[in-house]
């Protein structure tokens, strides 16, 4: 399915500029849009989700002179629309939709596709440690509060360190995620960075 | 501004239990609203951890397992959450120790007695940091989980075993899917038999919605298929064998 696209840069430029008049927001919807396109193609099971995230611009790209002429609405919406034929080329070709779950739980495991998770993760560990030790102690102490405790103790303690900082749960909720994305970039670096085994 | 509805289709959308329909309209809206799509990212988090914590239903498991868990990025993912969650489970107790070390200061600012109380709190917590100190040396467990169903046959030829690698310093946890959960009986019994006819007994260590698990550290398990007998325990301690076995395959 894969075509070797030669995309110029006059080309790249008028998607650019079909995003947004303004250069600087235009290269930032381009990014959120590659981005929820991996998102969206890993959710419907893809392995190679960037791969088809890249595929969908360069087809898009490939007819932009058109497309800007006559399209008129949300150009993220018209990646979309292009994304679900690269889906359905991708799944055709992968023989029916991918990591299909049949509805009869109990008949998942005896097929013997379950994924079995071994979790080794001294590497991880390790680098967890660097990173927190980068992060501001404020967000090394937000961090170690938010994620700890089960279930409903987890929430109660929640809403009271969100009580503490004087802000709603969801906040709260936002910014440990944001620390943790941030700590999960580190770590990723820091093991890309170390010596393979 | 995200809704609880919201936050449950995602999870849906993130399970694979969404209709067609329902699936491209929540990818449409993930295109066009930032919020949503930083929502997507949340859940996504919060799954992995109810996953490692063990607290999603055998279906949400399952489904994580084949639908959730396909890409090495979102396996990468897990990976980080269990390193997170050791070092949480270690620090969180640190912490707690920490905030009571500023007490002897304040004390002995105060009368004898006070003092004396000072005393017998730097005691505490000298002894507190001792058996802290030893705890860390055996940091918390980590659990590789897998869940199996039961198998009507009673020999292994022509089934599919789970094949499971588990790190020799880790202890597997294994979900046993109860073949019959609405009528449960008193207690169960887990016999493990390997390919030797070797057999030893398990301890149930929990029971969860419609499963019951069982723990074996995996420095006890060597190479080779296994299965797992059940029995029903009565209430007066007689025990019925249950037709059928779960089976898996170390590597």
């Amino acid at each position: 399915m894969k075509k070797e696209w030669v995309i110029s840069q006059e080309a790249f430029d008028t998607m650019l500029d079909w995003l947004d008049a303004d250069r600087e927001r235009a290269g930032f919807k381009y990014e959120a849009i590659r981005l929820r396109l991996i998102k969206i193609f890993t959710c419907r099971g893809c392995q190679a989700a960037e791969e088809l995230a890249d595929e969908t611009i360069n087809r898009v790209i490939g007819r932009i002179v058109e497309i800007a002429k006559g399209y008129r609405g949300d150009p993220a919406l018209y990646f979309y629309g292009v994304a679900q034929k690269v889906y359905l080329e991708y799944s055709r070709k992968a023989r029916g939709p991918l990591a299909h779950v049949p509805m009869d739980y109990a008949a998942v495991s005896l097929s013997a596709q379950a994924v079995v998770m071994v979790e080794d993760v001294e590497p991880e560990y390790r680098c967890l440690e660097h990173c927190l030790e980068q992060l501001l102690p404020e967000n090394r102490d937000l961090v170690v509060r938010y994620y700890q405790q089960e279930r409903q103790a987890k929430i109660d303690h929640r809403k009271m360190l969100a009580g503490e900082l004087g802000i709603a749960v969801n906040a709260l909720r936002l910014r440990a995620h944001r620390i943790r994305l941030t700590l999960q970039r580190c770590v990723l670096e820091c093991l890309e960075q170390q010596p393979a085994s | 501004m995200i809704q609880n509805q919201d936050q449950n289709r995602i999870r849906l959308y993130l399970l694979g239990k969404l209709a067609d329909g329902e699936k491209e309209q929540i990818e449409h809206e993930l295109l066009a609203n930032d919020d949503l799509f930083e929502e997507v990212l949340v859940v996504e988090e919060e799954l992995v951890d109810e996953y490692i914590a063990g607290a999603l239903t055998n279906e949400e498991r399952a489904r994580f397992e084949l639908h959730f868990l396909v890409t090495p990025e979102r396996q990468q993912s897990l990976r980080f959450a269990h390193a997170l969650r050791r070092y949480v489970t270690t620090h969180a107790s640190e912490r707690s120790d920490v905030s009571g070390s500023f007490l002897p200061g304040f004390f002995s600012k105060h009368s004898r007695i006070l003092g004396l109380a000072a005393t017998v709190v730097a005691i505490t917590i000298m002894a507190g940091a001792l058996w802290f100190f030893f705890l860390r040396q055996t940091s918390p467990p980590t659990f590789a989980t897998v869940t199996l169903v039961m198998s009507p046959n009673t020999r292994n030829e022509g089934v599919q075993a789970i094949r499971i690698k588990p790190p020799a310093e880790q202890t597997l946890r294994l979900y046993l899917v109860l073949p019959n959960p609405k009528m449960p009986a008193a207690g169960y019994h887990v016999q493990l038999l390997d390919v030797n006819g070797e057999s030893r007994s398990l301890k149930v260590a929990g029971q969860r919605n419609q499963s019951i698990f069982v723990e074996i550290p995996g420095s006890q398990l060597k190479r080779g298929q296994y299965a797992l007998n059940l029995s029903e325990v009565n209430a007066d301690g007689t025990e019925q064998r249950i037709p059928g076995s779960y089976y898996f395959t170390i590597e």
